[in-house]
């Protein structure tokens, strides 16, 4: 068991929502703090009666959303100014203008699934993401939008269980990570297998272009040498 | 990258994530266990579930027992500091190491249980083999 987890309970326990909502706050700013798993302690202190359930979940979203919108700021100021610097020349060998450019296309298209996966499945992600986020110039509406309902989510499944299953939360603790760590995985293997599958299928064209560019090329020179041998006789 | 060589380089990472995913699974198994124990546990009121994380107000509700018996056997204030204190804040604030005040949680508990034994369900009477209707008149 963590051991800063008790101290940190005690002084929520003292202090109450501005406490909870503040070490929420510093966490989303991207603080190693062990935010499930203190969730999952007050939704269990909230069935004793010591918090209250739906305003647990509204100061836990709403910390979660300044701090990653403060994240989302960051990135915007000063993540996008490095992005343009190093798009201006080619500054590193595996960065050129054109991976930024299609990095940029790519997050624009599936930004909404990594703002919402890294809130609900891999927290430990969503401060990088905030960053990412405003360096690639992701309309902030959209951010916000994203932001506000996968936290929505993020915040209340740790809670409900704490608040259920009392006692045992560290024990649902460790299932949620381990739940984490099998989608994570799981997605991984979706996404290698399509990229697999998108490679082999290009291995295929080619390789049947190439066959009908010889096949062709064959042929020309197969009538080009009857030409000859006809207009030879 | 030549198509070959990304090709057995994406095989190779998929193998990769593929035996990853099987130790996540495996693991995800192990916890749904172990929750499955600690629900039996916490059904059995078992003394060893007590942890560092936990304050008296806490351990009281859970076990059945008056606040005041743990601040009496700890030798604690009942004030609203110690009210919302975790038993690892206890520990340091008695200078000891907590294994010793569970220790000493845990035989409160036992303590207080043996000197008031709850009282058990009576035990539903016994129905004779009468026929439903014949119950039902009852």
């Amino acid at each position: 068991m963590n051991t800063i987890l008790p101290l940190l309970i005690s002084w929520l326990q003292l202090y109450g929502y501005p406490a909870l909502w503040l070490c929420i706050f510093v966490a989303s700013l991207g603080a190693p703090l062990p935010i499930s798993l203190l969730l999952l302690s007050m939704g269990a202190f909230a069935a004793l009666g010591d918090f209250q359930l739906p305003l647990l979940i509204v100061t836990a979203c709403s910390a979660s959303v300044c701090g990653d919108s403060c994240g989302y700021l960051l990135g915007r100021k000063v993540g996008s100014g490095i992005i343009t610097w190093l798009g201006k020349k080619r500054r590193l060998n595996f960065i050129s203008p054109q991976v930024l450019e299609r990095s940029q296309a790519y997050f624009q298209r599936h930004g909404a699934w990594a703002i919402v996966l890294s809130r609900c499945v891999v927290p430990a992600l969503g401060g990088s993401i905030n960053i990412v986020s405003g360096a690639e110039r992701y309309p902030y509406p959209r951010f916000l939008v994203f932001d506000i309902s996968g936290e929505l989510v993020g915040a209340s499944i740790p809670l409900i269980l704490g608040y259920i299953f009392g006692v045992s939360w560290e024990a649902i603790g460790t299932l949620l990570t381990t739940i984490s760590l099998f989608v994570l995985t799981l997605l991984i293997v979706a996404y290698l297998s399509i990229s697999l599958v998108h490679t082999l299928r290009r291995m295929k064209a080619t390789r049947k272009a190439k066959d009908s560019a010889l096949a062709e090329h064959l042929s020309s020179s197969t009538e080009t040498t009857c030409g000859v041998q006809k207009g030879g006789l | 990258m030549s198509l070959h060589t990304r090709i057995i380089f994406i095989a190779s990472l998929l193998i990769l994530a593929i035996f990853a995913t099987v130790c996540a699974a495996k693991a995800t198994v192990g916890a749904i266990q172990n929750v499955h124990q600690h629900e039996i546990m916490k059904k059995n009121e078992d003394v060893n579930l007590i942890q560092p994380w936990m304050t008296i107000p806490y351990i009281a509700h859970v076990y059945r027992v008056p606040e005041q018996t743990f601040y009496r056997s700890l030798q604690l204030q009942s004030n609203l500091v110690m009210q919302h204190s975790t038993l690892q804040v206890i520990a340091t604030y008695k200078k000891q190491p907590v294994e010793k005040i569970i220790y000493r949680v845990q035989g409160t508990i036992i303590a207080y249980r043996k000197a008031h034994p709850r009282p058990t369900k009576p035990s539903p009477p016994a129905t004779q083999s009468l026929p439903r209707g014949e119950i039902l008149a009852h």
